[in-house]
This record gives structure tokens, sequence and C-alpha cells, in this order.
């Protein structure tokens, strides 16, 4: 990767040749090289091993599905209750976030490739925004993908709810990973931490009583979701949990998802871009 | 430079026996993994539900001696002292562990092959078995940190907080409970988290891996179970089976809902004989370099 941008700065290579038509030997422009590094980081995320792992996690997901399809009486609520917000919206949603998000960064300080991506000439912030970006993309790409299937196997009640669930899968799958992204910069064992995040603020708290579960990004994505599918009665599972889940308006939990989004982006492109790694050997 | 200006010494004592390379292994993940402060802050948020505990315990005790109503009302809460609180309390802690175990199980037997500590490791007079035994020993260990002794800790708050010693004598069987809940948690998930680690050492993936077991499991057996109310299902869940057989440790199971405490111990025992191949055919001195 590094020899490509070693031969001249690309200022100057962008100076001296015209846009889209780059001279066999020079160097590439600013543009090319972060299209690179693009491609270069969902090429490594996706073909590696926890992409396997994800795939099993999806796969044993779908098996369970299509046990539940079996069940006497099934319908469009017990599938959004039982089914998608326990499977997908409080397990599958975050650990596939924390799968490519975290290793983002993360997995370039594991793997001791951080100093080759910080000695290029590209600026830190727009390499944290390439990362991000790729992160995104493959996060929800295979979020919303592994939710596709979910409701398709899940026969007429998960064709029912699947536009109930999309956007706010989209927009929390969005926001998992940066959170989980902008983990793996701060801290040397992000995933770690991003797993212990996952586990006390969005599980335990998640499933409190009163509104500290307001912390969690999952309660968000729980909000849009009972939202859009109030006609069909979706809501937090028995009578207790109902009147206790105090829910917003699922315009609202869009709108604090969304900002939430701009403002670990940022958190996470300050630190990327002002901090000493000093773990990079 | 002669060597002994190095700091070199001829040992002329009788060498110890590779057995007790097992305790060094032992000792030093142990500090591997205490030295980091994540795990620290882990095994405190671990401790938050004994530090709970601990207090209810000591505020039942002191209401009782002063009003015994109280003392009755608190015990429709689960921590009374008896068998089924401290299974599920133990319950409780273990999922906490499966968290830690995660981490431990990147930086111990993870970071082993990511690093060539394996072949470093069988390198030396150790034969493989003592490898294994060090590393199973050592994620034992962190499993009872969490789970044993603050059950064991609890138990004993609670005998000497009443007025006299007799809670000691009328439950012996709690402490055969703690102990054995104990052993088979340390022993399935050290075992389960080896095998899971070895194959998949890479922190991410086998996160994702033990996660996957611990949560998705439950779930496709309680899905499975649903379909024809066929409880048999249940033993798909691992963490279930080791409640029904930590349940029975501690004299609490309900021998009339199946799967009883014995089939859950031939699937704990075929899973542990699985991991235990899956580890031996792993852990291999050679390793070639081109």
């Amino acid at each position: 990767m590094t020899d490509n941008f070693t031969a001249r700065p690309a200022s100057t290579a962008a100076r001296t040749t015209p846009p889209g038509s780059l001279a066999r030997g020079a160097a590439p422009s600013q543009q090319s090289a972060c299209w690179h590094l693009f491609l270069l980081t969902l090429k490594r995320q996706f073909f590696s091993r926890q992409t396997l792992v994800a795939l099993s996690l999806s796969a044993l997901s779908c098996v369970i599905i299509m046990a539940w399809s079996r069940h006497p009486d099934p319908d469009a609520r017990k599938f959004a209750e039982q089914i998608v917000v326990p499977l997908y919206v409080v397990f599958l949603m975050p650990i596939l976030a924390i799968c490519y998000g975290s290793s983002v960064i993360g997995g370039e300080r594991e793997d001791g490739t951080l100093i080759y991506l910080l000695m290029s000439p590209i600026p830190r912030p727009w390499v944290y925004t390439i990362k991000f970006l790729a992160g995104n993309v493959l996060v929800a790409g295979w979020s919303l993908s592994a939710l596709l299937l979910m409701c398709l196997l899940g026969g007429a009640s998960g064709r029912d709810v699947l536009p109930v669930f999309f956007s706010a899968c989209l927009l929390g799958s969005i926001g998992y990973s940066g959170l989980f992204l902008g983990l793996g910069v701060l801290f040397r064992h992000g995933t770690i931490i991003s797993l212990a995040y996952w586990f006390f603020l969005e599980v335990l708290f998640g499933n409190m009583p009163g509104i500290i579960k307001r912390v969690s990004v999952a309660y968000y994505v729980r909000c849009m979701v009972y939202d859009a599918g109030s006609a069909f009665d979706i809501g937090p599972r028995g009578r207790v949990a109902r009147e206790t889940f105090l829910a917003i308006s699922g315009q609202a939990a869009a709108q604090i998802l969304s900002l939430g989004i701009a403002v670990l982006f940022l958190v996470g492109l300050v630190s990327f871009w002002r901090r000493e790694f000093r773990d990079l050997n | 430079m002669a060597i002994k200006t190095a700091g070199y010494q001829k040992w002329d004592e009788a060498r110890r026996a590779p057995a007790w390379g097992v305790w060094a292994i032992v000792r030093t993940g142990l500090t591997i993994v205490l030295r980091r402060r994540v795990f620290w802050i882990l095994i405190g948020l671990g401790l938050l539900n004994f530090l709970f505990n601990f207090a209810f315990i000591y505020l039942k005790a002191t209401l009782t001696i002063q009003n015994g109503m109280i003392g009755n009302f608190l015990d429709n809460y689960q921590v009374t002292g008896t068998g089924s609180a401290f299974a599920e309390f133990m319950f409780a802690q273990a999922s906490i562990t499966a968290l830690l175990l995660a981490f431990s199980g990147s930086v111990l037997i993870g970071g082993d092959y990511r690093q060539g500590g394996v072949v470093y490791y069988l390198s030396r007079r150790i034969d493989r078995r003592h490898y294994v035994m060090g590393k199973l020993l050592t994620v034992g260990a962190i499993v009872s940190f969490i789970t044993t002794l603050p059950a064991l800790a609890l138990y004993l708050e609670y005998g000497v907080l009443t007025s006299s010693f007799d809670y000691f004598l009328d439950h012996p069987r709690i402490l055969t409970g703690i102990l054995g809940y104990g052993l088979v948690l340390a022993v399935v998930q050290s075992l389960l988290l080896f095998a899971i680690a070895a194959w998949v050492p890479r922190t991410v993936p086998l996160v994702m891996s033990w996660l996957g077991v611990f949560v998705l499991f439950p779930l496709l057996a309680e899905a499975l179970r649903a379909i024809q109310d066929n409880r048999t299902w249940l033993l798909l869940n691992l963490w279930g089976d080791m409640q029904r057989l930590g349940s029975w440790c501690f004299g609490t199971l309900n021998e009339n809902k199946a799967p009883g405490a014995l089939t859950c111990a031939s699937i704990l025992t075929v899973l542990c004989g699985l991991c235990l191949f899956l580890i031996l055919s792993r852990v291999r001195a050679v390793e070639v370099v081109q």
C-alpha cells in the first residue's frame, strides 16, 4: 500500500497530470489514494475470518427463525417481539458492528499496520473518514442483508414487519458502527471495551425500567420500531415492560440517533487526528 | 564475554519434574491477565452483583435481629441463603464471566497463537499436556475468582451474621453446591474457551464465536422446544445445562422437569471430550518455516 504513496507528493501529481488520466508510474492523486484505501479497507475486512464467523452467526439466526416459523400461530407482532428485537436488534446488529466497526482501526493496531497508514501522505482526518465510511458500508450492508434474509425466512409475518425495521436498523447499525469505531481509536483493547459497553449498557441498562436505558443505542432503535410498527401493535414484551419502557416518538428517536452519529464521528475524527499512538509496533 | 558476567549461572541442583511447569504457566498467565487495566474494570463491573448481594445479606441480618417481620419480607427476594438463591447468584456471575473470558481467551490463548507463544512453550521441557493443563487451570482460576469465591464469601457472611453457627451445620449441601457448580463452570467454560480460542485466535472473531455460543444456542433451544413443547431440545442450551447441573449440586433441581441432571451431565461430558479433541489437535510444537 505504501509503495503507491512514496513516489512524490500527491499535490504535485494533482498539478501536473489532468484528472482521470494518470501517467504510467506517476503518483496517485489524493482522491485515488483515498479510493484505494477505501477499497483496501473493505477488502481486508470482508475477506477475513470474522466474516466467516459473522456468516455462521447469521446462519444460526436464520435456523432459529426457521424453527420459529413452524410455530402453530405465528403473526407479525410475535415475530417482531419474540424474534427480531431480541435476536437481531439486541444481539446480531451490535455484534456485527463490533465485528467490523471496532476492527477497522482496532485491527490495524492489533496487526501493527497502523504505522503504515499513518505514514502515508493522506491526512489523518481523511484516513478516519474513509475508515468510517468503509466500516459503515460493511456494517450496514451486512446488517440489512441479514435482516432481509431473516424477514423473508419468517414468511408472511416477516415480510409484514420488514418496512417497520428497515430505517431503524439502518440508523442503528451506523450508530453502533460509529460508536465502536470511536472506541477502537480511543482504547487499545477497543473490541473488549465495545463488548463490555454492549453487555452492560445495551443489554443490562437497556432492559432496566425508567429513563436510564436512554444511554443505549438499542433504546432509540426500539422506539423507532415501536412507532413505525404501531399498526401491528408492536411493543415491549409483557405488560410491565410496556408500562415501564417510556418510549419517545419515532421521529425524535431518529433525530437523536442522527445527531449521535454526527457527534460520534466528530469525536472519533478529532481523537484519531490529535492522538499520539504509542502502540504502533 | 564470559557467560557469568551476563548473569547466567550453572544450575547444579536437581531439576524439578516438568509437571511443575503447569504452575509456572498458571502463574504467568494470571500475571499477564491481571496487569491489564481493562481486566480490572471488567472484574469491578462483574463484582457489582456480589456487592449488592453482600449488602443485602448484611441488611437482612441486621433487620432480622431488630424485627423478624422485616426479615420475612426480605425473604421474598432471592438472596436469603438458600440453595436456589446461591444457584441464581452463581448463574448471574457466570453470565458476567462469559464477558471476562472473551478477553482472557484472546490474551491467554489467542495471543499464544498469534505471536508464536505455543512454539516457545513447547520448546521447553514440558509436554503438550502440561501446556494445555496450565492454560485450562488459568482460565478455571479466573472463572472461580468471579463465581465460586464470591459465592463462598456470601455463604460465610450469611453464616457468620446469624445468631449462631447453626447455618453452617444445617446447610452443608450449600457448600457442596457452591464447590460443585463452581467446578462445573470452571471445567466446561475453560475447555470451551480454549477450543474456540485455539481455532479462532484473533480477538474479534473469538469474541463473536464465544458470544454466539453464549447467546444464540439458548435462543435456538427455546425456539425448537416451542414447536412441539419437547423439552429435550433445551439440552442445546449449554449454559442451561450447567445451571441444571449446578441446581442438582445444590439439591434444588426439579426432577420432574426434563432434562434431568444425568442427561445434562452426559451432554456436557461429550462437549468437554469434543473440546479436548479440538484442543489437542491444535496444540502442536512444530511450525513449518518457509
